[in-house]
């Protein structure tokens, strides 16, 4: 596989390990059923500790991004619907709160933020409908 | 107490010296088997042949010498680093490195030995008997020299420096002067004497330079 | 076995040098089947920490436990199941590779033949090298295969990366993976290579004069560690040292440079109160945490903190 991890950035290893994995489940890249190598694999080909690796694959179980069958491996889950849209609503404005956080000490103004949203959801693939709210969105 | 195969690594350390002693005492056999000639008299004589000088300078040199080696190159480190105890560490130097220096005094008494018993046969036990006190004075001297650098050479103290320098000073003056009497006579004259007193120097001197051994900070010494 | 007894446990150790400390009460624990990171600035006794853990160092004061035995009373014991690499590789000059191999083999109860020969090889160590022969890399590299040999439950690396190559570092981080995957193994290493730290470090320690001033684990430190640059439009808070979290505030041109230990959200609240404050957080790496410990700066909290 090709992850990538990158010491020295102040982000712990584990969490770049988990972004990278969350994103290419989020893309596609890796499908839902689609076996992710053994923690020891993936530590020798990254040379990092394979404690490393369990503690993102544990995190990541706990989000249900991905499940182990002991003895058999781990693989990607299937995109769940056990959480309610409470839930996933409160996630998601819990990552718009720290998404504009980031804004504000970058000093952004709105319309580069929108921009930037704008870009992203664009490529997400929703109904053609929520398409035109936002680009009517537009001050 | 003694690690066998610790032992036998400190004696392939040594195997050129080793290898030394045995080619002179074989050479000399040789030499001395080619010049007998049956019904003429022996052309060396034993019972005046002595290593004991030149066993002492050995002796001192060799103390000090093969714990300041290890020292300065790490190796005593290395060594410490393995499972042995430091007493196994501490007999199997002592060890290795006196074996030759015994050997290479009791030459006389193997070279005596190796003749055709009939020509030398009356000197033989006085001889060896003499070789083994003096042998027993060498390990003393050994020790001593070993106990003395253990002391201080792997000191950084500059007081250090100038005690390893005396003692191999006064060593070497007191054999001078020692050199003038005879004193493979007097081992000879008063043996038990002898053999009390060497044998306490001996132990005296072996277990200073284990108690301070087993105690002593290792730290490798750059020069 | 018991598996809850620490693979290093030190109380109060102290070792002191002509009238200096080393060390200096160290309360050193290191946790079975980690990783630990021994860091420090040159001298601050990270070497000697280690030789005495051997018994190559007699205590001053103090006690230490390495696998549940006296490093002391039981040292033999203890160097059965422990490797070491030295941090300097002189020894027996004149010796062969594989007389080495031999000698180790004879001295422990367990060698691994079929490991080592396979580390010479990937190493390009040959066997019948003397070692007065060999590169500082490759003495490193001996050091580390010898270390490894008798599959020891811990292994103390002092300055692994001592000489090595890009190439070589990244093969013995490979080859320290392995040794971790491979069982309760516990590996204790002072590098000053940061980031090969960083990659197989579970936990982190921080030497300084002889005295441990930090021990966390490595995702905390990084998550913890943080600075914050702000600009205030006015005068700033005179309390602000003594906010939670704030180890030392620095002057930077017209900015105010807060280094933080964890409590950032309340920080950030806190600033976020004053009208017109600009700040930004900046992650800080390893090296950065290094830098700013190193400088003497000493945490206001209790050495050897746990998580």
């Amino acid at each position: 596989m090709w992850f990538r991890v990158e010491p020295g950035r102040g982000v712990p290893i584990y969490v770049q390990l988990m972004e990278q994995i969350r994103r290419a489940v989020a893309s596609g890249v890796l499908a839902p059923g689609e076996q992710l190598p053994s923690v020891r694999e993936l530590a020798l080909q990254l040379s990092i500790n394979p404690n490393t690796v369990s503690r993102a694959y544990q995190e990541l179980e706990h989000e249900g991004i991905i499940y182990t069958l002991r003895g058999r491996g781990t693989f990607v889950a299937a995109p769940s619907h056990t959480l309610t849209d409470r839930e996933r609503l409160r996630r998601l404005n819990e990552a718009v709160e720290k998404l504009f956080v980031e804004a504000y000490q970058l000093r952004c103004t709105p319309a580069e933020v929108l921009a930037a949203v704008k870009k992203k959801v664009a490529g997400m693939g929703g109904k053609d409908t929520q398409k035109e709210e936002i680009e009517h969105d537009d001050e | 107490m003694i690690s066998r195969p610790l032992l036998r690594w400190e004696i392939r350390r040594l195997r050129w010296w080793y290898y030394g002693v045995l080619l002179f005492w074989l050479g000399n056999f040789i030499f001395t088997l080619c010049l007998i000639v049956p019904g003429q008299p022996v052309p060396v004589h034993w019972e005046h042949v002595d290593f004991l000088w030149f066993g002492m300078f050995w002796a001192i040199f060799w103390g000090g010498g093969l714990f300041v080696g290890k020292f300065r190159d790490g190796t005593m480190e290395f060594l410490l680093a393995r499972p042995v105890s430091r007493r196994e560490v501490y007999h199997s130097i002592v060890l290795a490195g006196g074996i030759p220096i015994v050997f290479l005094v009791i030459l006389p008494s193997l070279f005596a030995l190796t003749l055709p018993p009939w020509k030398t046969s009356h000197l033989f036990p006085g001889l060896l008997a003499l070789n083994l006190l003096e042998s027993v004075w060498l390990i003393a001297v050994f020790l001593l020299s070993a106990c003395v650098y253990l002391f201080t050479g792997n000191s950084n103290r500059r007081y250090a420096r100038f005690i390893e320098a005396s003692f191999i000073g006064a060593a070497v003056a007191v054999l001078i002067e020692l050199q003038k009497t005879n004193l493979p006579q007097l081992i000879q004259a008063h043996p038990l004497a002898s053999l009390l007193l060497s044998l306490t120097a001996g132990c005296l001197f072996y277990g200073l330079g284990r108690w301070r051994f087993e105690r002593m900070d290792i730290r490798t010494n750059s020069g | 076995m018991t598996m809850s007894e620490p693979a290093v446990l030190t109380r109060g150790l102290t070792k002191i040098f002509g009238g200096q400390p080393a060390v200096d009460g160290l309360d050193l624990e290191v946790p079975r089947g980690s990783v630990f990171a021994l860091l420090g600035p040159n001298g601050a006794g990270k070497t000697t920490t280690i030789k005495l853990l051997l018994n190559l160092l007699q205590p001053t004061d103090g006690e230490i436990r390495v696998l549940g035995q006296d490093a002391v009373k039981d040292s033999v014991a203890v160097r059965r199941r422990v490797g070491y690499q030295a941090e300097t590789q002189r020894f027996y000059p004149r010796v062969r590779v594989e007389e080495l191999f031999c000698l180790c083999k004879s001295l422990y109860p367990r060698w691994n033949t079929e490991r080592v020969t396979r580390y010479c090889r990937i190493f390009e160590l040959p066997p019948h090298a003397r070692v007065g022969e060999l590169s500082k890399g490759k003495l490193t590299l001996l050091a580390l295969v010898l270390a490894v040999g008798p599959e020891p439950e811990l292994l103390l690396l002092d300055e692994p990366a001592t000489g090595l190559d890009p190439l070589r570092r990244r093969q013995v981080l490979q080859l320290l993976v392995e040794e971790m995957a491979g069982g309760d193994r516990t590996i204790i290493i002072s590098s000053h290579q940061l980031q090969d730290v960083e990659r197989i470090a579970d936990r982190v320690g921080f030497l300084l004069r002889g005295k441990l001033i930090l021990s966390r684990p490595l995702e905390q430190l990084l998550g913890e560690e943080k600075k914050v640059r702000v600009l205030f439009p006015g005068s700033p808070p005179a309390d602000l040292p003594g906010w939670p979290g704030v180890r030392r505030v620095a002057r930077e041109g017209s900015h105010l440079l807060i280094s933080l230990s964890g409590h950032l959200d309340e920080v950030l609240g806190r600033l976020n109160r004053y009208e017109g404050v600009a700040f930004e957080v900046l992650d800080q790496t390893l090296e950065d945490i290094f830098v700013e410990y190193a400088a003497g700066e000493e945490v206001n909290r209790e050495a050897g903190e746990n998580d």
